[in-house]
């Protein structure tokens, strides 16, 4: 699974060798600090895995940083490659224009014709002379399996292989070399030689689980470093490659803060002030028990404070949602217009976790909110199956805690029981506060209580109390032992 | 230098372009093969011109031709690119004679 605990254990990290960074988003966390500087990063992996353009991404992101690259491919047209890359907004013509990257698509021409044997000898020279060129100390070899298959001799084909990796080593270039592992039945064992001539090797791959497919990014070596030993799911946006990874930096939390009103006021009596900052509270309860009434209370007054949240909804849309709240008395709309407040709704089923975690991630890196809304967890086991839900939430949660961002969640349960079932995704080792909600019938009348059954480290009511939903808000009555 | 052999010929009837990495195995092979080619051709129907890719890397590019040994055959007309080191003659020598009877 994603969140092995190997990594949140620590690892020590050790390095004898030198590297340089990716820059891609989560693989240098991956790498211990990135890939081995003058030597071989193998990119392993089947058709369709993503190797091409991870690689490609690492050369473009460091000459957007400044630092020059080279990228030969024996199978990709270079019109292709700019067309990718434009789904990224990547300009590759201005980078090659700012001597930053150059681009060499050796790809055999198809109606060409073999008449005898050929070498990498030429394609090495010209290498040469590009390098030079743009001052290049990066280069990415892509593919050249699709080429040297044409020689037709599994000995020709290594021995150039070795060959190519020998200049490579004796020009003192860092590189990386993609190229075809075992896939399906499809054999390209005869390349497994070059796991032991790279100095460091990543296999990616794509995998359906329960419908959902999920591309994972694994280091099987890494020679003279430490490195995450898990297998990474990654998600590939419209920006790029996301690596969101569990790592040992992972639950170094910040200690719980102090109190901010709840937005109840009745509601912060019963537990020391209100909820804590970097904290993460869950607020479960049934349909129609008023958990978006609490969320929205909350906002409502976080927002008035000049603090910004930001909601993360998968319930309704958010317009829904904001004219829903006006009955309570609970008016959002200042708040979205002055900015304080921005939602992100989806619906879980239209992407896979990593792509909900990275649009999650993305809008915190850009909005920087204090708070955290998401409504409702419960939603999130339609991202896949429960164990998606549990890892999206868990690193969701971890990067908030990381960050000081106070976490509100709501969980529409199964059952009305005030009881220990909090989600059916057991987050409670994260979650910090417990809220439970519930209609009781009484007389023929439906009565609304809550409770708190869980706040850590800090004294709170241990009483059912019955409230009210008002045109102004929440009210909470005097509480009795149940 | 360009290793430009025979390229002032005129109204050759066959012109073509080896491209070669040096003294690298191949290369030399095909550099032979070509001459030998030459010699089953009436010496003056084939203008030869040799790029090294060695000493003229931008050329190569400008041909977008990476791979060594490589020919262009550009009369006659249509053009062909053939890899390798040119062993397979016969093969040329239909590629030559084919496009040429026409």
């Amino acid at each position: 699974m994603g969140t092995s605990h190997e990594d949140l254990r620590g690892p020590v990290r050790h390095s004898s060798v030198e590297k340089i960074q990716t820059l891609v988003e989560g693989l240098d966390e991956i790498l211990h600090g990135g890939i081995p500087k003058g030597s071989m990063t193998l990119f392993s992996g089947g058709p369709g895995t993503g190797k091409t353009m991870l690689a490609l991404e690492v050369l473009v992101r460091r000459a957007i940083d400044g630092i020059p690259g080279v990228f030969v491919t024996f199978e990709e047209r270079e019109k292709d490659l700019q067309s990718y890359a434009d789904g990224f907004g990547w300009d590759l013509a201005a980078l090659k224009e700012a001597g930053k990257l150059a681009i060499i698509s050796a790809r055999i021409q198809p109606d060409s014709i073999l008449a005898g044997e050929f070498d990498l000898r030429g394609i090495l020279s010209i290498l040469r002379a590009q390098i030079t060129s743009i001052g290049a100390q990066c280069v990415v070899i892509d593919a050249p399996d699709a080429f040297l298959r044409l020689l037709d001799d599994i000995g020709r084909e290594r021995a150039e292989l070795q060959l190519l990796h020998e200049w490579l080593r004796d020009s003192d270039l860092t590189s990386i070399m993609t190229v075809k592992s075992k896939h399906e039945g499809a054999s390209y064992l005869h390349y497994e030689f070059l796991d032991y001539l790279a100095d460091c090797v990543l296999y990616l791959d794509q995998r359906v689980v329960d419908q959902v497919t999920t591309r994972r990014l694994r280091v099987v070596k890494y020679r003279g470093s430490s490195y995450g030993r898990n297998e990474y799911p990654f998600g590939i946006t419209d920006q790029g490659t996301w690596i969101i990874p569990v790592t040992q930096a992972s639950l170094k939390h910040r200690a719980l803060g102090k109190a901010i009103s709840s937005g109840v006021p009745a509601l912060d009596a019963l537990m020391a002030g209100g909820y804590r900052r970097s904290s993460c509270t869950l607020i479960s309860g049934g349909s129609g028990t008023g958990k978006t009434t609490f969320a929205a209370s909350f906002v409502l007054h976080a927002t008035e404070q000049g603090e910004r949240v930001l909601y993360l909804d998968f319930e309704e849309s958010w317009d829904a949602l904001v004219s829903c709240m006006l009955s309570p008395g609970l008016d959002l709309r200042p708040a979205l217009e002055t900015g304080m407040l921005r939602f992100v709704s989806t619906m879980p089923e239209s992407q896979g976790i990593e792509e909900h975690l990275i649009q999650a991630f993305r809008a915190i890196a850009e909005f920087q909110p204090q708070h955290l809304i998401v409504d409702a967890i419960s939603a999130c086991r339609r991202m896949g199956s429960a164990h998606a839900a549990f890892d999206y939430l868990l690193r969701l949660i971890d990067r908030s805690k990381q960050l000081g961002i106070t976490a509100l969640l709501t969980n529409l349960s199964a059952t009305d029981q005030l009881s220990q079932e909090i989600t059916g995704i057991d987050l409670s080792s994260v979650i910090d506060t417990v809220i439970l909600l519930r209609n009781v019938e009484i007389a023929g009348a439906y009565r609304r209580e809550m409770a708190i059954i869980k706040s850590r480290g800090r004294d709170h009511s241990h009483h059912v109390h019955p409230f009210q939903i008002t045109g102004n808000g929440i009210a909470i009555g005097e509480g009795r032992a149940e | 230098m360009t290793g430009t052999v025979a390229e002032s010929r005129s109204r050759s009837r066959y012109v073509v372009r080896l491209f070669v990495a040096g003294d690298a195995h191949n290369s030399r092979i095909a550099r032979e093969n070509l001459n030998q080619l030459r010699d089953l051709l009436n010496d003056t129907e084939l203008s030869i011109q040799v790029i090294d890719v060695e000493e003229n890397p931008q050329l190569a590019i400008e041909h977008s031709i990476y791979v060594t040994p490589a020919l262009q055959i550009v009369e006659p007309k249509p053009p062909t690119l053939v890899y390798g080191n040119l062993r397979d003659k016969e093969t040329l020598l239909a590629l030559f004679e084919k496009s040429g009877n026409y």
